[in-house]
């Protein structure tokens, strides 16, 4: 199915595309849709190009010997859309796998494509900038909170980075519903979903927030940053 | 102080690939700036002062959360610093720190910006340096999940040992050039921990501490282990 002007304009990497330049995109981008839980790529893979997320969420991890796994980042259409930008120039192999964790529609551009159109239109290579600027300060930020933090700080930080993007105000306090189970939740913060479940009580019996499954009500998120 | 010649340019591998005429601009444009042992180059979250090479000394690129610090890399001669600003037009995303008496390339933030977008091959060098860096990264956040703080002792030995280990009869020998709190930054740790893993390393017979020098008497245990 070819890809609309206003479908790729609804990625944010995209929005400030001329035209034309979006034409070009169109005639090389290919949609391709996973189930749940298929793997879209693995670790080890050659960089076979990029990859923009624009329905679902397809998450990045890796996996140790042990086969623990570590989730890297979760990518949405609104946040880290993009995968596939770390291995695009060296040509080197994808250094984690990522998964499908809803069922996803996948917009795929070949890696020699992307590279010619990067070379010629500004629009593409900028593009290009952004999404590595984006990756690299989101992982600086995260192996900051692996190497300086414990578990709970880090949990406090993505409670809070969760609330900025869908946080209602109510009477009680901020509201939010986790879309991810406490064992992504874990893997998400490099812990245990033990840890996970002890921070959680650590954090109501401060009576900073009321957590139900995975409904949570931020009480004060002025102590909650005071906490970090 | 004197702006540099061409063939230097030529000779840092992150410039290797530019052509004579890019070069002769590029050189149009570089300083170079002396900075004292600890003087803070730029901090993160400031915005960009400018593109900054290596020219001779030791560099360390710092995050700090609070009152705590990581030490994300030592960068040396050639290579270049914080790149991201010119990718996004965001502040700059680590601190950098003179380790000794340092000088840099420098080049004013606008200058840079402008040649690095108006000289494709510049701008395909920057793309391929923060992809490599953004590699590195992937690997450190899982190395601080899987690994515990003796695996990536053994791990940072390691690195240490490729980049700088002079090979003797008993093993491979590293000078000491890091302080024990910046080698327990590199692992992200806290000093007293990192300590405690490289004297039991010792009391295992994989290394020898000595006052100026660690020496790796089983690269292969240490490889293992890591």
């Amino acid at each position: 199915m070819p890809v609309s002007a206003e479908d790729l304009r609804s990625i944010f990497l995209f929005a400030q595309f001329e035209d034309s330049e979006l034409d070009l995109v169109r005639e090389i981008i290919t949609t391709r849709d996973y189930p749940a839980g298929a793997l879209v790529f693995s670790q080890d893979d050659r960089s076979p190009g990029l990859w923009f997320v624009r329905r679902g969420r397809v998450r990045l991890y890796r996996v140790a010997p042990s086969g623990r796994e570590f989730t890297l980042c979760i990518a949405r259409l609104y946040k880290l859309p993009c995968l596939g930008a770390c291995p695009l120039f060296d040509g080197e192999r994808c250094p984690a796998n990522a998964q499908a964790l809803d069922d996803v529609t996948i917009y795929f551009i070949a890696r020699q494509r992307a590279l010619e159109i990067a070379a010629q239109y500004e629009g593409m290579a900028r593009l290009l900038a952004r999404v590595l600027a984006n990756h690299s300060r989101y992982l600086m930020r995260l192996t900051s909170g692996l190497a300086l933090h414990c578990s709970t700080p880090r949990l406090i930080d993505l409670l809070l980075t969760y609330a900025q993007e869908r946080g209602r105000a109510t009477e009680r306090g901020i509201e939010l519903d986790l879309d991810v189970s406490q064992n992504l939740l874990a893997s998400l913060l490099g812990t245990t979903p033990q840890m996970i479940a002890q921070d959680f009580a650590r954090l109501e019996r401060a009576q900073v927030l009321d957590a139900r499954g995975k409904h949570i009500v931020i009480l004060s998120i002025a102590r909650l940053k005071r906490m970090i | 102080m004197r702006s540099p010649t061409t063939k230097e340019l030529k000779s840092i591998p992150f410039l290797a690939h530019l052509r004579a005429t890019e070069l002769e601009t590029l050189a149009r444009a570089i300083e170079t700036r002396a900075f004292a042992n600890r003087q803070i180059i730029f901090r993160e979250g400031s915005p960009c002062s400018g593109l900054y090479i290596v020219k001779v000394g030791q560099v360390k690129l710092i995050q700090t959360r609070k009152d705590k610090e990581q030490l994300l890399a030592i960068v040396r001669a050639g290579d270049p610093l914080d790149l991201i600003p010119f990718l996004d037009s965001g502040p700059h995303s680590f601190s950098a720190q003179a380790r000794g008496a340092v000088t840099l390339y420098f080049i004013p933030p606008e200058t840079a910006r402008d040649l690095i977008w108006g000289t494709p091959a510049l701008l395909s060098v920057v793309l391929n340096t923060v992809g490599a860096r953004l590699r590195t990264l992937a690997t450190l956040a899982s190395d601080l999940v899987f690994k515990d703080v003796t695996a990536r002792v053994c791990k940072i030995l390691l690195e240490q040992a490729q980049a700088e280990g002079m090979p003797r009869r008993d093993g491979i020998c590293l000078k000491r050039t890091l302080s024990r709190q910046e080698f327990a930054s590199l692992i992200g740790t806290a000093r007293e921990v990192a300590w405690r893993s490289l004297k039991k390393l010792e009391e295992e017979g994989v290394v020898r501490i000595e006052r100026n020098q660690i020496t790796l008497l089983d690269v292969e245990r240490l490889a293992a282990m890591a």
